[in-house]
């Protein structure tokens, strides 16, 4: 069975430090990477041949980003976005269809560019990539609310030992609580997203199959804490996504209602604790929700960090 | 069982509801009798974790609680402060004076970080008025710390 090849990276921005920081990043991952100099004109576009993804810089300007959107596949795409968090919602994953977004940030890190390496190699193997190198810190498999404490606990003990600031466990602790809830009561329910509050007992043994486990690992090396929560059922969507977040957006402008469940406001508080959230998701077979955390000494660092997001799917 | 446990201690002007523990969808909340006290004081010092279902229940106790009593936070860690700035809903839809609050601050002799209590009005006097981050010494070697943040995002809560 012959492999295919992977996809080169076209990079199209008109600012040359960060096209040269993100040339040399790239090149660094092994991947095959050209810039492209062409105008805004349509004619001028790069055109996403089939062995190319594109990273278009927001920058060049929306309306130009719009006509992209229009014409090519959105997992031949990556915007390049220097916006707030929210803004990143509203302006590009909402209004594209955006799968992949990379926080424009003026001091990229290594590990940023690792989603873009595995989509060029056709999606596969993010939490692969992203793992290699590091050491486990803590794992573990819940079938039920009834272990989500102690797992939460774990993970943050553990980002607790790492050099950095102080409230970098507390962001390891929201997001893993928030994304075990979603894993072990949301995405069982199937289309909407809500917490179920009846349940935090053990279920019995014999109801432990294997399409309930739920896993989580904590990794980490010196540059990044990298966490993956996975279910084996493989339902949540972009929509899904999408439509907390706004909910959620709406409501941090306005006002919590109570008459929603939790993860919509859930994996708002995520997107807003973490660097990088990476979904990937295998129809019909498993989730993969992975997020990163620069390992750094000042909390600052972090909060002038705009997220990157990107959402892998296979088999849909 | 509730995971976060209250302690009320009535004060001269007020009656003070120390909160221990989590504030999540386990988190009872029951009802605060104010023995006639108009200002309730709440002390978030050992909040050891907020997440989403607890942030809702939380929204909900705030808008159950009496109009016509003042409501006053205190010693909020930064994963309230957080809140506070993310869903300004948070304070329950009506006026709530924070009074004291932690936030971050970053010896670079030392290689440390601090998280320093901090009142609204010493960030309020800093900056003439505008919130800006007072300048803390270390507790080691007594040198000015560096604020650990964004100020007009720390602080946003005070305006």
């Amino acid at each position: 069975m012959s492999q295919a090849s992977p996809k080169s990276l076209v990079i199209w921005t008109g600012d040359d430090k960060f096209a040269t920081a993100i040339g040399e990043l790239a090149t660094d991952a092994g991947l095959k990477n050209t810039r492209h100099h062409g105008g805004t004109d349509p004619a001028e576009m790069p055109t996403a041949a089939d062995g190319q993804v594109i990273l278009a810089d927001c920058d060049l300007g929306m309306d130009v980003m719009a006509r992209l959107a229009a014409a090519r596949a959105a997992d031949s795409l990556v915007y390049a976005f220097g916006g707030s968090r929210r803004e990143l919602i509203n302006d590009v994953f909402k209004k594209f269809s955006a799968r992949h977004i990379l926080g424009r940030n003026t001091h990229l890190l290594r590990h940023e560019l690792l989603p873009l390496v595995s989509l060029c190699g056709g999606g596969t193997g993010v939490w692969g990539l992203l793992s290699a190198g590091t050491r486990g810190l803590h794992a573990a498999r819940l079938w039920d609310g009834s272990g989500i404490d102690a797992a939460v606990e774990g993970a943050k003990q553990a980002a607790a030992g790492l050099h950095t600031y102080s409230e970098f466990s507390n962001y390891v602790a929201t997001c893993v609580w928030e994304l075990l809830t979603n894993a072990i009561y949301d995405a069982r329910r199937g289309t909407s997203i809500e917490l179920r509050r009846d349940s935090r007992d053990s279920l019995p043994e014999e109801m432990r199959t294997g399409d309930r486990l739920v896993t989580l690992e904590v990794n980490a090396d010196e540059e990044k804490i990298v966490i993956r929560i996975q279910d084996r059922l493989g339902r949540l969507t972009p929509a899904m996504v999408l439509q907390n977040w706004t909910r959620a957006d709406a409501r941090a402008s306005d006002q919590i209602k109570h008459d929603h469940g939790g993860a919509g406001v859930g994996l708002y508080m995520v997107l807003h604790e973490c660097a990088q959230l990476i979904f990937s998701v295998q129809r019909n077979v498993s989730t993969e929700v992975m997020f990163t955390l620069p390992v750094e000494r000042l909390n600052r660092a972090f909060l002038t960090r705009i997220p990157s997001v990107h959402f892998f799917e296979m088999g849909s | 069982m509730s995971s976060i446990n209250l302690t009320t201690t009535a004060k001269a002007d007020r009656v003070s509801v120390a909160f221990a523990g989590k504030i999540d969808e386990n988190a009872k909340y029951g009802t605060i009798d104010l023995g006639g006290k108009s200002i309730l004081e709440f002390d978030f010092d050992k909040v050891e974790l907020i997440n989403s279902m607890g942030l809702q229940n939380w929204v909900s106790f705030m808008k159950g609680l009496p109009g016509n009593v003042a409501i006053h936070f205190t010693r909020c860690p930064l994963r309230i402060v957080n809140q506070m700035n993310l869903f300004p809903g948070f304070m329950g839809e009506r006026k709530v004076v924070v009074e004291s609050f932690y936030a971050g601050y970053f010896c670079d002799a030392c290689d440390a970080s601090h998280n320093n209590l901090l009142t609204r009005d010493s960030v309020l006097n800093a900056g003439g008025g505008k919130p800006k981050a007072p300048e803390q010494k270390c507790p080691k070697c007594q040198k000015a710390m560096e604020f650990d943040g964004i100020e007009d995002k720390y602080f946003a809560f005070l305006k």
